[in-house]
Protein backbone atom coordinates (compact mmCIF):
# COMPACT_ATOMS: atom_id res chain seq x y z
CA UNK A 1 0.00 0.00 0.00
CA UNK A 2 1.80 3.25 -1.70
CA UNK A 3 0.71 6.41 -0.45
CA UNK A 4 1.52 9.47 -2.39
CA UNK A 5 1.22 13.01 -0.75
CA UNK A 6 2.40 16.56 -1.61
CA UNK A 7 0.85 20.23 -1.85
CA UNK A 8 -2.17 20.54 -4.08
CA UNK A 9 -1.48 21.57 -7.85
CA UNK A 10 2.12 19.20 -7.39
CA UNK A 11 0.89 16.55 -10.09
CA UNK A 12 -0.56 14.01 -7.82
CA UNK A 13 -3.52 13.04 -9.43
CA UNK A 14 -2.47 13.78 -13.16
CA UNK A 15 0.42 11.16 -12.24
CA UNK A 16 -2.68 8.66 -11.00
CA UNK A 17 -4.48 9.46 -14.29
CA UNK A 18 -1.27 8.70 -16.19
CA UNK A 19 -0.73 5.19 -14.62
CA UNK A 20 -4.79 4.87 -14.75
CA UNK A 21 -4.19 5.27 -18.70
CA UNK A 22 -6.85 8.10 -17.86
CA UNK A 23 -5.21 10.13 -20.26
CA UNK A 24 -2.67 9.85 -23.14
CA UNK A 25 1.07 9.49 -22.54
CA UNK A 26 2.51 12.46 -25.23
CA UNK A 27 5.98 11.79 -23.67
CA UNK A 28 8.85 10.22 -21.98
CA UNK A 29 7.28 6.71 -20.73
CA UNK A 30 4.84 4.94 -18.77
CA UNK A 31 4.88 1.17 -18.03
CA UNK A 32 2.15 -0.28 -16.16
CA UNK A 33 0.94 -3.61 -15.51
CA UNK A 34 4.04 -4.86 -18.40
CA UNK A 35 2.15 -2.49 -21.34
CA UNK A 36 3.75 0.56 -22.59
CA UNK A 37 1.75 3.50 -22.31
CA UNK A 38 3.10 5.85 -24.44
CA UNK A 39 1.14 7.13 -27.40
CA UNK A 40 -0.95 3.91 -26.38
CA UNK A 41 -4.23 2.92 -28.56
CA UNK A 42 -7.80 2.98 -26.99
CA UNK A 43 -7.98 -0.74 -26.93
CA UNK A 44 -4.11 -1.14 -24.97
CA UNK A 45 -5.80 1.73 -22.68
CA UNK A 46 -8.73 -0.65 -22.07
CA UNK A 47 -6.88 -3.52 -21.39
CA UNK A 48 -5.00 -1.84 -18.65
CA UNK A 49 -8.05 0.29 -17.25
CA UNK A 50 -9.71 -3.44 -16.96
CA UNK A 51 -6.51 -4.60 -14.34
CA UNK A 52 -7.13 -1.66 -12.34
CA UNK A 53 -9.53 -0.62 -9.75
CA UNK A 54 -10.19 2.97 -9.39
CA UNK A 55 -11.91 5.26 -6.74
CA UNK A 56 -12.59 8.76 -6.69
CA UNK A 57 -13.05 11.12 -4.16
CA UNK A 58 -16.56 11.03 -4.64
CA UNK A 59 -17.88 7.44 -4.83
CA UNK A 60 -19.46 8.51 -8.96
CA UNK A 61 -21.77 5.42 -8.34
CA UNK A 62 -24.70 4.95 -10.74
CA UNK A 63 -27.63 6.33 -9.21
CA UNK A 64 -30.33 4.07 -11.03
CA UNK A 65 -28.70 0.78 -10.14
CA UNK A 66 -28.37 -0.83 -6.75
CA UNK A 67 -25.22 -1.00 -4.63
CA UNK A 68 -25.02 -4.46 -5.82
CA UNK A 69 -26.00 -3.65 -9.39
CA UNK A 70 -22.94 -1.60 -8.74
CA UNK A 71 -20.58 -3.44 -7.90
CA UNK A 72 -21.33 -5.96 -10.58
CA UNK A 73 -20.25 -3.04 -13.56
CA UNK A 74 -17.10 -3.70 -12.22
CA UNK A 75 -17.54 -7.64 -11.86
CA UNK A 76 -18.81 -7.32 -15.96
CA UNK A 77 -15.72 -6.60 -16.94
CA UNK A 78 -14.52 -10.07 -15.83
CA UNK A 79 -14.21 -12.56 -18.24
CA UNK A 80 -15.11 -15.77 -18.11
CA UNK A 81 -17.80 -15.96 -15.70
CA UNK A 82 -21.43 -16.39 -15.73
CA UNK A 83 -24.25 -13.90 -15.07
CA UNK A 84 -24.72 -15.60 -11.60
CA UNK A 85 -21.53 -15.88 -10.50
CA UNK A 86 -20.81 -12.49 -11.10
CA UNK A 87 -23.41 -11.34 -9.13
CA UNK A 88 -22.62 -13.85 -6.40
CA UNK A 89 -19.57 -12.04 -6.09
CA UNK A 90 -20.78 -8.64 -5.98
CA UNK A 91 -22.80 -9.79 -3.09
CA UNK A 92 -20.15 -11.65 -1.94
CA UNK A 93 -17.43 -8.51 -1.92
CA UNK A 94 -20.24 -6.48 -0.17
CA UNK A 95 -20.62 -8.60 2.11
CA UNK A 96 -16.80 -8.30 2.95
CA UNK A 97 -17.60 -4.79 2.92
CA UNK A 98 -19.86 -5.23 5.65
CA UNK A 99 -22.60 -4.05 3.45
CA UNK A 100 -24.50 -7.70 3.71
CA UNK A 101 -27.99 -6.41 4.00
CA UNK A 102 -27.48 -3.53 1.65
CA UNK A 103 -27.06 -4.78 -1.08
CA UNK A 104 -30.48 -3.76 -2.75
CA UNK A 105 -30.44 -0.41 -1.80
CA UNK A 106 -29.80 2.52 -4.34
CA UNK A 107 -26.83 5.05 -3.43
CA UNK A 108 -29.75 7.43 -2.14
CA UNK A 109 -30.43 5.19 0.32
CA UNK A 110 -26.57 4.84 1.18
CA UNK A 111 -24.62 7.09 3.83
CA UNK A 112 -21.20 8.43 2.23
CA UNK A 113 -19.33 5.98 3.79
CA UNK A 114 -21.24 2.76 2.99
CA UNK A 115 -21.38 4.42 -0.65
CA UNK A 116 -17.73 4.88 -0.74
CA UNK A 117 -17.48 1.43 0.52
CA UNK A 118 -19.57 0.14 -2.25
CA UNK A 119 -16.90 1.90 -4.46
CA UNK A 120 -14.38 -0.11 -3.02
CA UNK A 121 -15.96 -2.96 -3.83
CA UNK A 122 -16.65 -1.81 -6.90
CA UNK A 123 -13.03 -1.51 -7.64
CA UNK A 124 -12.16 -4.87 -6.36
CA UNK A 125 -14.77 -6.66 -8.17
CA UNK A 126 -12.71 -6.72 -11.65
CA UNK A 127 -10.06 -8.08 -10.09
CA UNK A 128 -7.59 -5.25 -10.50
CA UNK A 129 -3.93 -6.04 -10.48
CA UNK A 130 -3.86 -2.36 -8.92
CA UNK A 131 -6.01 0.12 -7.21
CA UNK A 132 -5.39 3.65 -7.84
CA UNK A 133 -7.88 5.95 -5.13
CA UNK A 134 -7.51 9.83 -5.38
CA UNK A 135 -8.29 11.02 -1.69
CA UNK A 136 -11.11 8.43 -0.74
CA UNK A 137 -11.57 9.78 2.50
CA UNK A 138 -11.45 13.92 1.30
CA UNK A 139 -15.95 13.63 1.09
CA UNK A 140 -16.05 11.30 4.44
CA UNK A 141 -15.82 12.50 8.42
CA UNK A 142 -13.21 11.67 10.11
CA UNK A 143 -14.09 8.40 11.90
CA UNK A 144 -16.14 7.38 8.41
CA UNK A 145 -12.76 8.15 6.79
CA UNK A 146 -10.55 5.53 9.09
CA UNK A 147 -12.93 2.95 8.63
CA UNK A 148 -12.86 3.01 5.12
CA UNK A 149 -9.60 3.22 4.62
CA UNK A 150 -8.81 0.40 7.04
CA UNK A 151 -11.44 -1.95 5.38
CA UNK A 152 -9.74 -0.66 2.22
CA UNK A 153 -6.72 -2.07 3.71
CA UNK A 154 -7.76 -5.04 5.16
CA UNK A 155 -9.53 -5.70 1.56
CA UNK A 156 -6.39 -5.43 -0.60
CA UNK A 157 -4.44 -7.50 1.78
CA UNK A 158 -7.09 -10.50 1.02
CA UNK A 159 -7.36 -9.97 -2.16
CA UNK A 160 -3.39 -9.38 -2.87
CA UNK A 161 -3.91 -6.06 -4.97
CA UNK A 162 -1.65 -3.09 -4.56
CA UNK A 163 -3.18 0.16 -3.85
CA UNK A 164 -1.39 3.35 -5.13
CA UNK A 165 -3.32 6.61 -2.85
CA UNK A 166 -3.23 9.84 -3.21
CA UNK A 167 -3.59 11.39 0.32
CA UNK A 168 -3.94 15.11 2.07
CA UNK A 169 -5.02 13.45 4.90
CA UNK A 170 -2.69 12.99 7.70
CA UNK A 171 -4.52 10.84 9.92
CA UNK A 172 -4.23 7.94 7.65
CA UNK A 173 -0.69 8.02 6.62
CA UNK A 174 -0.10 5.09 9.38
CA UNK A 175 -1.74 2.59 6.96
CA UNK A 176 1.15 3.04 4.49
CA UNK A 177 3.29 0.54 3.29
CA UNK A 178 5.28 3.23 1.50
CA UNK A 179 4.84 6.63 1.82
CA UNK A 180 5.93 9.00 -1.20
CA UNK A 181 6.18 12.43 -1.19
CA UNK A 182 5.89 15.14 -4.04
CA UNK A 183 6.46 18.71 -4.97
CA UNK A 184 6.26 20.34 -8.62
CA UNK A 185 6.13 17.04 -10.20
CA UNK A 186 8.71 15.67 -8.91
CA UNK A 187 8.67 12.65 -6.43
CA UNK A 188 10.65 14.22 -3.65
CA UNK A 189 11.42 11.64 -0.70
CA UNK A 190 10.55 7.91 -0.35
CA UNK A 191 9.78 6.47 3.03
CA UNK A 192 9.74 2.92 3.51
CA UNK A 193 7.22 2.13 7.04
CA UNK A 194 7.95 -1.35 8.59
CA UNK A 195 5.08 -2.68 9.74
CA UNK A 196 1.37 -1.53 8.65
CA UNK A 197 -0.74 -1.15 11.53
CA UNK B 1 -16.62 -7.13 -28.79
CA UNK B 2 -15.32 -9.85 -26.79
CA UNK B 3 -18.29 -9.20 -23.90
CA UNK B 4 -21.23 -8.27 -26.25
CA UNK B 5 -23.46 -11.24 -26.08
CA UNK B 6 -22.80 -11.72 -22.11
CA UNK B 7 -26.08 -11.11 -19.89
CA UNK B 8 -25.30 -7.90 -17.95
CA UNK B 9 -26.63 -5.45 -15.64
CA UNK B 10 -29.91 -4.03 -17.66
CA UNK B 11 -28.29 0.01 -17.72
CA UNK B 12 -30.88 0.82 -20.29
CA UNK B 13 -33.49 -0.43 -18.46
CA UNK B 14 -32.99 0.47 -14.98
CA UNK B 15 -31.52 4.52 -16.22
CA UNK B 16 -35.62 4.68 -17.41
CA UNK B 17 -37.12 2.97 -15.06
CA UNK B 18 -35.30 4.63 -11.79
CA UNK B 19 -36.75 8.00 -13.29
CA UNK B 20 -40.29 7.74 -13.87
CA UNK B 21 -40.87 11.33 -13.90
CA UNK B 22 -38.49 11.92 -17.09
CA UNK B 23 -39.77 8.18 -18.60
CA UNK B 24 -43.12 9.68 -18.27
CA UNK B 25 -42.48 12.91 -20.22
CA UNK B 26 -40.19 10.82 -22.73
CA UNK B 27 -43.36 8.09 -23.14
CA UNK B 28 -46.01 11.07 -23.55
CA UNK B 29 -43.75 12.68 -26.07
CA UNK B 30 -43.59 10.10 -28.28
CA UNK B 31 -47.15 8.88 -27.78
CA UNK B 32 -47.91 12.43 -28.73
CA UNK B 33 -45.81 12.09 -31.92
CA UNK B 34 -47.92 8.56 -32.41
CA UNK B 35 -50.92 9.62 -31.81
CA UNK B 36 -50.39 12.75 -34.14
CA UNK B 37 -49.18 10.42 -36.88
CA UNK B 38 -52.10 7.99 -36.98
CA UNK B 39 -54.45 10.57 -36.55
CA UNK B 40 -52.82 12.71 -39.90
CA UNK B 41 -52.23 9.40 -42.19
CA UNK B 42 -55.31 7.71 -40.88
CA UNK B 43 -57.44 10.84 -42.40
CA UNK B 44 -55.61 10.87 -45.17
CA UNK B 45 -56.01 7.15 -46.00
CA UNK B 46 -59.60 7.82 -44.92
CA UNK B 47 -60.11 10.52 -47.33
CA UNK B 48 -58.50 8.72 -50.13
CA UNK B 49 -60.12 5.57 -49.95
CA UNK B 50 -64.18 7.39 -49.06
CA UNK B 51 -63.21 8.83 -52.68
CA UNK B 52 -63.55 5.56 -54.31
CA UNK B 53 -66.27 4.22 -51.79
CA UNK B 54 -68.57 3.90 -54.60
CA UNK B 55 -66.18 3.22 -57.88
CA UNK B 56 -65.66 -0.03 -55.99
CA UNK B 57 -68.94 -1.09 -55.73
CA UNK B 58 -69.43 -0.95 -59.05
CA UNK B 59 -70.48 -3.63 -60.91
CA UNK B 60 -68.01 -4.12 -63.91
CA UNK B 61 -64.60 -4.93 -65.76
CA UNK B 62 -64.10 -1.94 -68.08
CA UNK B 63 -65.59 1.27 -67.65
CA UNK B 64 -66.18 3.94 -70.37
CA UNK B 65 -65.66 7.84 -69.21
CA UNK B 66 -65.73 11.23 -71.29
CA UNK B 67 -62.19 12.02 -72.05
CA UNK B 68 -62.94 15.63 -70.21
CA UNK B 69 -63.76 13.66 -66.92
CA UNK B 70 -61.92 13.95 -64.78
CA UNK B 71 -62.71 13.11 -61.40
CA UNK B 72 -66.10 11.84 -59.70
CA UNK B 73 -66.90 15.52 -59.22
CA UNK B 74 -66.87 16.90 -62.94
CA UNK B 75 -68.02 13.67 -65.09
CA UNK B 76 -68.90 15.02 -68.18
CA UNK B 77 -71.36 13.44 -70.46
CA UNK B 78 -70.63 11.56 -73.42
CA UNK B 79 -72.74 10.11 -76.05
CA UNK B 80 -74.56 6.98 -75.13
CA UNK B 81 -73.78 5.05 -79.10
CA UNK B 82 -70.37 4.54 -77.56
CA UNK B 83 -71.20 2.15 -74.67
CA UNK B 84 -73.19 -0.06 -77.60
CA UNK B 85 -70.51 0.25 -80.13
CA UNK B 86 -68.38 -1.42 -76.98
CA UNK B 87 -71.20 -3.89 -76.76
CA UNK B 88 -70.51 -5.07 -80.29
CA UNK B 89 -67.79 -6.95 -79.36
CA UNK B 90 -68.08 -10.58 -78.39
CA UNK B 91 -66.19 -11.06 -75.01
CA UNK B 92 -68.91 -8.14 -73.56
CA UNK B 93 -71.71 -9.83 -71.52
CA UNK B 94 -73.62 -6.92 -70.51
CA UNK B 95 -73.48 -3.43 -70.33
CA UNK B 96 -75.39 -0.51 -68.07
CA UNK B 97 -75.51 3.22 -68.86
CA UNK B 98 -74.84 5.50 -65.83
CA UNK B 99 -75.62 8.83 -65.23
CA UNK B 100 -73.55 10.82 -62.49
CA UNK B 101 -74.00 14.02 -61.63
CA UNK B 102 -73.75 16.60 -58.41
CA UNK B 103 -76.95 17.93 -58.02
CA UNK B 104 -78.57 20.27 -56.02
CA UNK B 105 -81.22 19.19 -52.77
CA UNK B 106 -82.94 20.95 -50.72
CA UNK B 107 -83.18 20.10 -46.99
CA UNK B 108 -86.74 18.77 -46.77
CA UNK B 109 -86.81 20.50 -42.96
CA UNK B 110 -85.14 23.86 -43.82
CA UNK B 111 -84.97 23.94 -47.38
CA UNK B 112 -81.37 24.75 -47.79
CA UNK B 113 -79.56 24.11 -51.00
CA UNK B 114 -76.75 21.47 -50.90
CA UNK B 115 -75.00 19.88 -53.86
CA UNK B 116 -75.56 15.75 -53.58
CA UNK B 117 -73.94 13.52 -55.89
CA UNK B 118 -77.28 11.57 -57.65
CA UNK B 119 -76.44 8.59 -59.77
CA UNK B 120 -78.81 7.11 -62.17
CA UNK B 121 -78.91 3.71 -63.46
CA UNK B 122 -81.60 0.85 -65.10
CA UNK B 123 -83.79 -0.07 -62.07
CA UNK B 124 -83.14 -3.74 -63.77
CA UNK B 125 -79.17 -3.60 -63.95
CA UNK B 126 -77.41 -4.96 -61.37
CA UNK B 127 -74.85 -2.35 -61.60
CA UNK B 128 -73.88 -1.48 -57.33
CA UNK B 129 -72.83 -4.55 -55.33
CA UNK B 130 -74.90 -3.31 -52.05
CA UNK B 131 -76.60 -4.82 -49.66
CA UNK B 132 -80.22 -3.93 -49.76
CA UNK B 133 -80.51 -2.58 -52.99
CA UNK B 134 -81.70 -5.93 -54.85
CA UNK B 135 -85.28 -5.38 -52.92
CA UNK B 136 -84.92 -1.91 -52.90
CA UNK B 137 -84.52 -0.67 -56.28
CA UNK B 138 -87.85 -1.95 -57.68
CA UNK B 139 -89.65 0.70 -56.07
CA UNK B 140 -87.18 2.79 -58.79
CA UNK B 141 -89.29 1.94 -61.39
CA UNK B 142 -91.96 4.14 -60.46
CA UNK B 143 -90.78 8.16 -61.43
CA UNK B 144 -89.45 10.76 -58.92
CA UNK B 145 -88.28 8.02 -56.89
CA UNK B 146 -84.92 7.55 -55.07
CA UNK B 147 -82.76 5.82 -52.65
CA UNK B 148 -80.85 7.67 -50.06
CA UNK B 149 -77.99 6.98 -48.69
CA UNK B 150 -78.35 7.26 -44.66
CA UNK B 151 -74.73 7.86 -44.33
CA UNK B 152 -75.07 11.33 -45.97
CA UNK B 153 -74.19 14.45 -43.90
CA UNK B 154 -76.91 15.35 -41.21
CA UNK B 155 -77.17 19.11 -43.10
CA UNK B 156 -78.95 17.25 -46.33
CA UNK B 157 -81.93 16.60 -43.62
CA UNK B 158 -83.21 13.85 -40.42
CA UNK B 159 -84.09 12.02 -44.30
CA UNK B 160 -83.20 8.51 -42.14
CA UNK B 161 -85.35 9.49 -38.70
CA UNK B 162 -88.44 10.26 -40.64
CA UNK B 163 -88.07 7.66 -43.26
CA UNK B 164 -87.79 5.05 -40.34
CA UNK B 165 -90.55 6.17 -38.70
CA UNK B 166 -92.69 5.87 -41.52
CA UNK B 167 -93.24 9.44 -42.84
CA UNK B 168 -93.52 9.87 -46.71
CA UNK B 169 -89.95 11.74 -47.02
CA UNK B 170 -90.24 14.13 -50.30
CA UNK B 171 -87.39 16.45 -51.13
CA UNK B 172 -86.62 19.17 -53.98
CA UNK B 173 -83.78 17.99 -56.20
CA UNK B 174 -83.37 20.62 -58.90
CA UNK B 175 -86.44 21.95 -58.34
CA UNK B 176 -88.28 18.90 -58.71
CA UNK B 177 -89.95 17.04 -56.35
CA UNK B 178 -88.78 13.57 -55.38
CA UNK B 179 -89.70 10.71 -53.25
CA UNK B 180 -87.41 8.59 -50.90
CA UNK B 181 -88.54 5.39 -51.25
CA UNK B 182 -85.30 3.09 -49.31
CA UNK B 183 -82.33 3.51 -47.89
CA UNK B 184 -78.75 2.09 -49.02
CA UNK B 185 -75.35 2.61 -47.27
CA UNK B 186 -72.57 4.11 -49.11
CA UNK B 187 -70.55 6.89 -47.26
CA UNK B 188 -69.76 10.03 -48.12
CA UNK B 189 -65.82 11.30 -49.46
CA UNK B 190 -64.04 14.64 -50.66
CA UNK B 191 -66.34 15.49 -53.65
CA UNK B 192 -69.72 14.40 -52.11
CA UNK B 193 -71.51 14.55 -49.17
CA UNK B 194 -73.83 12.95 -49.52
CA UNK B 195 -75.78 10.44 -52.39
CA UNK B 196 -78.73 9.40 -53.89
CA UNK B 197 -79.37 6.68 -56.28
CA UNK B 198 -82.34 6.85 -58.81
CA UNK B 199 -83.34 5.31 -62.50
CA UNK B 200 -82.26 6.92 -65.29
CA UNK B 201 -85.60 8.28 -66.42
CA UNK B 202 -86.09 10.16 -63.03
CA UNK B 203 -82.65 11.52 -62.98
CA UNK B 204 -83.27 12.61 -66.85
CA UNK B 205 -85.95 13.89 -65.30
CA UNK B 206 -84.13 16.17 -62.62
CA UNK B 207 -81.77 17.58 -65.66
CA UNK B 208 -85.09 18.83 -67.77
CA UNK B 209 -85.84 16.26 -70.20
CA UNK B 210 -89.60 16.04 -69.88
CA UNK B 211 -89.83 12.20 -71.08
CA UNK B 212 -87.23 10.89 -69.39
CA UNK B 213 -85.05 9.81 -72.17
CA UNK B 214 -81.40 11.00 -72.73
CA UNK B 215 -78.46 10.03 -75.41
CA UNK B 216 -75.77 11.02 -72.60
CA UNK B 217 -74.17 9.33 -69.74
CA UNK B 218 -71.84 9.99 -67.48
CA UNK B 219 -70.41 6.62 -67.31
CA UNK B 220 -70.84 3.39 -69.13
CA UNK B 221 -70.16 0.42 -66.58
CA UNK B 222 -69.07 -2.85 -69.51
CA UNK B 223 -69.37 -6.58 -67.99
CA UNK B 224 -67.47 -9.12 -69.72
CA UNK B 225 -67.72 -12.76 -70.57
CA UNK B 226 -66.03 -15.45 -67.98
CA UNK B 227 -62.67 -15.70 -69.31
CA UNK B 228 -62.20 -12.62 -71.08
CA UNK B 229 -59.14 -10.30 -70.12
CA UNK B 230 -59.94 -6.53 -69.08
CA UNK B 231 -56.63 -5.33 -69.87
CA UNK B 232 -57.25 -6.79 -73.45
CA UNK B 233 -60.34 -5.85 -73.98
CA UNK B 234 -59.77 -2.32 -72.60
CA UNK B 235 -56.93 -1.92 -75.11
CA UNK B 236 -59.03 -3.13 -78.18
CA UNK B 237 -61.84 -0.90 -77.34
CA UNK B 238 -58.95 2.49 -77.02
CA UNK B 239 -58.42 1.42 -80.85
CA UNK B 240 -61.58 1.09 -81.82
CA UNK B 241 -63.68 3.92 -80.25
CA UNK B 242 -63.61 7.42 -81.18
CA UNK B 243 -61.09 9.75 -78.78
CA UNK B 244 -64.11 11.37 -77.31
CA UNK B 245 -63.84 8.84 -74.26
CA UNK B 246 -61.38 6.96 -72.07
CA UNK B 247 -61.76 3.12 -71.52
CA UNK B 248 -60.51 2.26 -68.15
CA UNK B 249 -60.36 -1.26 -66.35
CA UNK B 250 -62.34 -1.18 -62.74
CA UNK B 251 -58.42 -1.04 -61.23
CA UNK B 252 -58.00 1.59 -63.51
CA UNK B 253 -61.14 3.96 -62.69
CA UNK B 254 -60.18 3.15 -59.03
CA UNK B 255 -56.70 4.65 -59.30
CA UNK B 256 -57.72 7.57 -61.81
CA UNK B 257 -59.79 8.81 -58.84
CA UNK B 258 -57.35 8.56 -56.17
CA UNK B 259 -54.78 10.07 -58.31
CA UNK B 260 -57.24 13.09 -58.91
CA UNK B 261 -57.12 13.87 -54.99
CA UNK B 262 -53.54 12.77 -54.80
CA UNK B 263 -52.11 14.85 -57.11
CA UNK B 264 -54.65 17.47 -58.61
CA UNK B 265 -55.19 18.70 -54.49
CA UNK B 266 -52.60 19.61 -51.83
CA UNK B 267 -54.77 17.01 -49.21
CA UNK B 268 -52.18 14.21 -49.25
CA UNK B 269 -49.56 17.09 -48.36
CA UNK B 270 -51.36 18.80 -45.91
CA UNK B 271 -51.95 15.89 -44.20
CA UNK B 272 -48.50 14.15 -44.83
CA UNK B 273 -47.00 18.01 -43.37
CA UNK B 274 -49.36 17.08 -40.34
CA UNK B 275 -47.62 13.48 -39.53
CA UNK B 276 -44.68 14.75 -40.05
CA UNK B 277 -44.64 17.71 -37.49
CA UNK B 278 -45.42 14.96 -35.43
CA UNK B 279 -42.46 13.03 -35.62
CA UNK B 280 -40.61 16.03 -35.16
CA UNK B 281 -41.66 17.19 -31.82
CA UNK B 282 -41.39 13.65 -30.81
CA UNK B 283 -37.73 13.58 -31.86
CA UNK B 284 -36.94 16.87 -29.83
CA UNK B 285 -39.07 15.47 -26.97
CA UNK B 286 -36.88 12.37 -27.12
CA UNK B 287 -33.43 13.81 -27.99
CA UNK B 288 -33.72 16.14 -24.92
CA UNK B 289 -34.58 13.40 -22.94
CA UNK B 290 -31.80 11.35 -23.76
CA UNK B 291 -29.56 14.25 -23.79
CA UNK B 292 -29.99 15.21 -20.40
CA UNK B 293 -29.69 11.93 -19.52
CA UNK B 294 -26.29 11.79 -20.82
CA UNK B 295 -25.51 14.97 -19.18
CA UNK B 296 -26.86 14.44 -15.65
CA UNK B 297 -25.17 11.04 -15.43
CA UNK B 298 -21.66 12.25 -17.30
CA UNK B 299 -19.78 11.88 -14.18
CA UNK B 300 -20.57 8.09 -14.04
CA UNK B 301 -20.24 7.45 -17.56
CA UNK B 302 -16.77 8.67 -17.48
CA UNK B 303 -16.34 6.39 -14.20
CA UNK B 304 -17.64 3.23 -16.46
CA UNK B 305 -15.29 4.21 -19.17
CA UNK B 306 -12.26 4.52 -16.45
CA UNK B 307 -13.33 1.26 -14.91
CA UNK B 308 -12.44 -0.49 -18.75
CA UNK B 309 -15.85 -0.09 -20.76
CA UNK B 310 -15.74 0.72 -24.35
CA UNK B 311 -17.46 4.03 -25.83
CA UNK B 312 -19.35 1.54 -27.84
CA UNK B 313 -20.73 0.15 -24.69
CA UNK B 314 -22.25 3.16 -24.02
CA UNK B 315 -23.34 4.60 -27.17
CA UNK B 316 -24.85 1.15 -26.79
CA UNK B 317 -26.58 1.97 -23.65
CA UNK B 318 -28.15 4.77 -24.90
CA UNK B 319 -29.52 3.20 -27.67
CA UNK B 320 -30.85 0.69 -26.05
CA UNK B 321 -32.69 3.81 -24.07
CA UNK B 322 -34.10 5.09 -27.24
CA UNK B 323 -35.28 1.56 -28.52
CA UNK B 324 -36.76 0.92 -25.32
CA UNK B 325 -38.69 4.28 -25.35
CA UNK B 326 -39.99 3.00 -29.10
CA UNK B 327 -41.28 0.20 -27.76
CA UNK B 328 -43.23 1.92 -24.55
CA UNK B 329 -44.51 4.77 -26.49
CA UNK B 330 -45.59 3.06 -29.15
CA UNK B 331 -47.99 0.92 -27.36
CA UNK B 332 -50.12 3.96 -25.88
CA UNK B 333 -49.85 5.69 -29.12
CA UNK B 334 -51.50 2.60 -31.36
CA UNK B 335 -54.16 2.53 -28.36
CA UNK B 336 -54.83 6.02 -28.82
CA UNK B 337 -54.60 5.66 -32.99
CA UNK B 338 -57.55 3.04 -32.37
CA UNK B 339 -59.67 5.51 -30.20
CA UNK B 340 -59.73 7.89 -32.37
CA UNK B 341 -60.49 5.92 -35.46
CA UNK B 342 -62.96 4.43 -33.64
CA UNK B 343 -64.21 8.37 -32.71
CA UNK B 344 -63.79 9.46 -36.05
CA UNK B 345 -65.75 7.08 -37.84
CA UNK B 346 -68.63 7.17 -35.73
CA UNK B 347 -68.46 10.96 -36.08
CA UNK B 348 -67.98 11.68 -39.38
CA UNK B 349 -68.76 8.16 -41.26
CA UNK B 350 -65.64 8.10 -42.91
CA UNK B 351 -64.11 4.98 -43.53
CA UNK B 352 -60.98 5.14 -41.13
CA UNK B 353 -59.52 2.11 -39.10
CA UNK B 354 -56.01 0.76 -38.24
CA UNK B 355 -54.80 -1.35 -41.31
CA UNK B 356 -51.66 -3.23 -40.07
CA UNK B 357 -50.13 -1.70 -43.07
CA UNK B 358 -50.36 1.64 -40.90
CA UNK B 359 -49.27 -0.04 -37.68
CA UNK B 360 -46.07 -1.11 -39.16
CA UNK B 361 -45.39 2.00 -40.72
CA UNK B 362 -45.39 4.52 -37.61
CA UNK B 363 -44.06 1.91 -35.59
CA UNK B 364 -41.08 2.31 -37.91
CA UNK B 365 -41.25 6.06 -37.94
CA UNK B 366 -41.66 6.11 -33.96
CA UNK B 367 -38.32 3.93 -33.88
CA UNK B 368 -36.76 5.78 -36.52
CA UNK B 369 -37.59 8.73 -34.78
CA UNK B 370 -36.02 7.43 -31.69
CA UNK B 371 -32.93 6.37 -33.28
CA UNK B 372 -32.16 9.54 -34.85
CA UNK B 373 -32.61 10.95 -31.25
CA UNK B 374 -30.52 8.37 -29.70
CA UNK B 375 -27.88 9.30 -32.26
CA UNK B 376 -27.69 12.71 -31.55
CA UNK B 377 -27.66 12.64 -27.69
CA UNK B 378 -24.92 10.36 -27.97
CA UNK B 379 -22.70 13.37 -29.46
CA UNK B 380 -22.71 14.08 -25.75
CA UNK B 381 -20.91 11.37 -24.21
CA UNK B 382 -17.66 12.16 -26.15
CA UNK B 383 -17.15 14.56 -23.22
CA UNK B 384 -17.42 11.83 -20.49
CA UNK B 385 -13.46 11.82 -20.14
CA UNK B 386 -12.52 9.54 -17.29
CA UNK B 387 -9.47 11.94 -16.90
CA UNK B 388 -11.78 14.91 -15.91
CA UNK B 389 -13.39 13.43 -12.71
CA UNK B 390 -10.86 13.81 -10.53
Amino acid sequence: MVLLSGPSGCGKTTLLTLIGALRTVQDGSVKVVGEQLLKARKSVQRRVRRQMGIIFQTHNLLRCLTAAQNVQMGADLVPGLSFRQRRQRSIDLLAEMGLKDHHGKLPSALSGGQCQRVAIARALAGNPRVLLADEPTAALDRRTGREVVELLKRMVTHHHCAVLMVTHDPRILDVADRLLQMEDGRLTTTQVIPQAV
Amino acid sequence: MRFGLRRRIPLAWCLLTRQPGRLMVALAGICFAGMLMFLQLGFRDALFDASIAIHRLFNADVVLISSTSSSSVSMEPFPKRRLFQAASRPEVESISPVRWSLLVWKNPETGSPRAILAVGFDPDDDIVNLEGLAEQKKSLQLDQRVLYDRLSRPEFGPVEDWFKSGRTVTAEVRNVRVQVDGLVELGVSFGADGNLLTSNRTFNRLLGSADGSSNSIELGLIRLAPGADPETVATALKNTLPNDVQVLTKQEFLAFEQDYWRSSTSIGFIFNLGAAMGLVVGAVVVYQILFSDVVDHLPEYATLKAMGYSSMDLVTVILQESLLLAGFGYIPAFLAGKGIYGFTRSATNLPIGMSNQMAVFVFSMIFIMCVISGLLAMGKLRDADPAEIF
